[in-house]
């Protein structure tokens, strides 16, 4: 693994109870300040790849270098700190109901040791740069779908992550809103952080001049401004 | 900050765990009352038994032939007692009183026939650091003379104190069973809370959180509603504990004094809320430790 590399997949193969591999064989690397877009039909494995990626599920084959630390190895007691230095965003937002939407932002920077009243400065800043600034004491269940994603996103990059890991951001938003919140993201990777974004938004994906990994039968790909070859 | 914590996993709102604090207060108030028992009969049987372990009756009997020679016997008794090292008090027990004793059977006028002699009882208490040996002791009051006899107290109460420390053993049992039920409520109130919040549980995983951050929630609330419980439990417990002592008091529980009762109970009704919590707060921590490493294996991470 390179210095650049932030992270590194060996034959990563997956498989679930049943026979088939979602994925085999797949071998890459993504260097760190870069932006992909991560694509395919449902049930590629793109959500998969993804949970590999913050060790949520683990490989069937292979090895996953993320940071430079083989996370199959990496100890129960190591797993916080390593998921405290990527930023997650999920299709379905993952909101803490209970709590107001300044309070799950900064609930993300808190859990890293960060004080309650800085954590708060810090979330109602970033909450004012999405838009946000004026429903602070919110509850998610208050917001649209599109707010809701946009404290997740919030969420997400408050800590600073180095790494980025988006799955399907825009995938209950109508196209305006998607292409409002791509350009979060666009602040966000030319602030240095490593974006990974899962999307079946074909439009999304044509409309930014970011390289798109492509998960085809069980295998990845990477489309370059329209040349397509097998990622390593 | 703390509410911060609260409304993460608001554990007291879980449909089973809502009046958590009642719960507290019932709890601690009977382990107030409880504890309070188990120190009175400590205290009240110690006492006790030490002071009857000390202490014997000689008895002189009546003598026939001359009421002299009864009390020259009494003198010489009384002599050879002074002489001992071990004898730290002697007390004549007034005729008068035995007469009184002996009025059941005898009646009234018997009891004033100037005729009726009674025996001299002599109350002796013994030093509580030396070793008595009472067979030794009626040895030599029988060389003054044969007829004199010896009443142990020792031999009726030692079985009064082991009633006694039954009865404590009893309390203490029951005690323990209250902390049991109270160490159960935490950990069903705790994994309520952990099904119940389980999605955001693991959303807070997923953004980093170490398990002890995750205990902090709980630990955080199961204080909270011991400290609220321990209130209303001590302002139950106070009054009812007072009153049990007095009730005691009044039933002739001797050898306490008012200012170590009232300093000990105090010390027992703060120290149960404290020790409640602490047990309260430790078991919590365990349970989602216990749970998560659960998960964990579950999930094979």
């Amino acid at each position: 693994m390179t210095p650049k590399e932030i992270i590194r997949l060996e034959h990563l193969g997956l498989r679930y109870s049943d026979d088939r591999f979602i994925f085999f064989d797949i071998t890459c690397s993504i260097n760190a300040g870069e932006f992909y877009f991560l694509t395919g039909k449902s049930g590629a494995g793109k959500t998969s790849l993804l949970k590999i990626l913050y060790k949520d599920i683990q490989p069937t084959l292979g090895f996953v270098h993320v940071f430079g630390y083989s996370i199959g190895e990496l100890s129960r007691s190591d797993l916080p700190v390593f998921r405290q230095h990527i930023g997650l965003i999920f299709q379905d937002c993952r909101l803490i109901p209970t709590l107001s939407i300044v309070d799950n932002v900064a609930l993300s920077i808190h859990i890293g040791g960060s004080q309650y009243r800085r954590s708060c400065s810090y979330a109602k800043e970033l909450l004012d740069w999405v838009g946000l600034g004026d429903c602070l004491n919110s509850l998610p269940d208050a917001l649209s779908d599109g707010q809701k994603q946009r404290v997740a996103i919030a969420r997400a990059v408050v800590k600073r992550p180095a790494l980025l890991l988006a799955d399907e951001p825009t995938g209950n938003l109508d196209n305006e809103n998607a292409f409002r919140l791509m350009a979060l993201f666009q602040e966000l990777h030319k602030m240095g952080t490593t974006v990974v974004l899962a999307t079946h938004n074909n439009e999304l994906v044509k409309g930014f001049q970011y390289p798109q990994l492509i998960l085809k039968d069980g295998s990845l790909f990477v489309n370059d401004n329209g040349f397509i070859k097998k990622k390593a | 900050m703390y509410s911060f914590f609260r409304r993460t996993i608001p554990v007291g709102s879980v449909q089973n765990s809502r009046s958590l604090s009642l719960i507290f207060s019932v709890l601690i108030f009977l382990l107030s009352f409880v504890a309070t028992c188990v120190f009175l009969f400590s205290q009240g049987f110690h006492k006790w038994e030490r002071g009857n372990s000390y202490k014997v009756t000689v008895e002189i009997p009546v003598d026939l032939q001359s009421i002299n020679n009864q009390e020259q016997i009494t003198n010489k008794v009384m002599q050879e007692l002074n002489s001992m090292p071990e004898v730290l008090k002697i007390q004549r027990v007034d005729p008068e009183k035995l007469k009184a004793m002996l009025t059941l059977w005898a009646g009234d006028k018997g009891i004033s026939n100037t005729d009726l002699h009674v025996p001299v009882l002599l109350d002796v208490e013994f030093n509580s650091s030396n070793q008595i040996d009472i067979e030794n002791i009626k040895q030599k009051l029988r060389q003054i003379s044969m007829d004199i006899n010896i009443e142990n107290h020792n031999t009726w109460a030692q079985k009064l104190v082991v009633f006694g420390k039954s009865l404590k053993l009893v309390t203490m049992v029951i005690g323990s069973f209250i902390l049991l039920c109270t160490i159960i409520i935490v950990i069903l109130v705790t994994k309520s809370a952990l099904q119940a919040y389980y999605s955001t549980l693991d959303i807070l995983r997923l953004l980093g959180a170490k398990n002890a951050y995750i205990a902090r929630i709980f630990q955080n609330q199961i204080l909270k509603s011991s400290f609220y419980g321990g209130i209303c439990g001590v302002c139950l417990s106070i009054p009812t504990v007072y009153a049990f002592v007095i009730v005691l008091k009044y039933l002739g529980l001797e050898g306490l004094t008012w200012s170590t009762m009232l300093w000990h109970i105090t010390i027992v009704v703060i120290g149960v809320p404290i020790i409640v919590a602490f047990i309260g707060v430790l078991v919590s921590r365990i349970t989602v430790h216990v749970h998560l490493r659960l998960l964990d294996k579950k999930t094979s991470i």
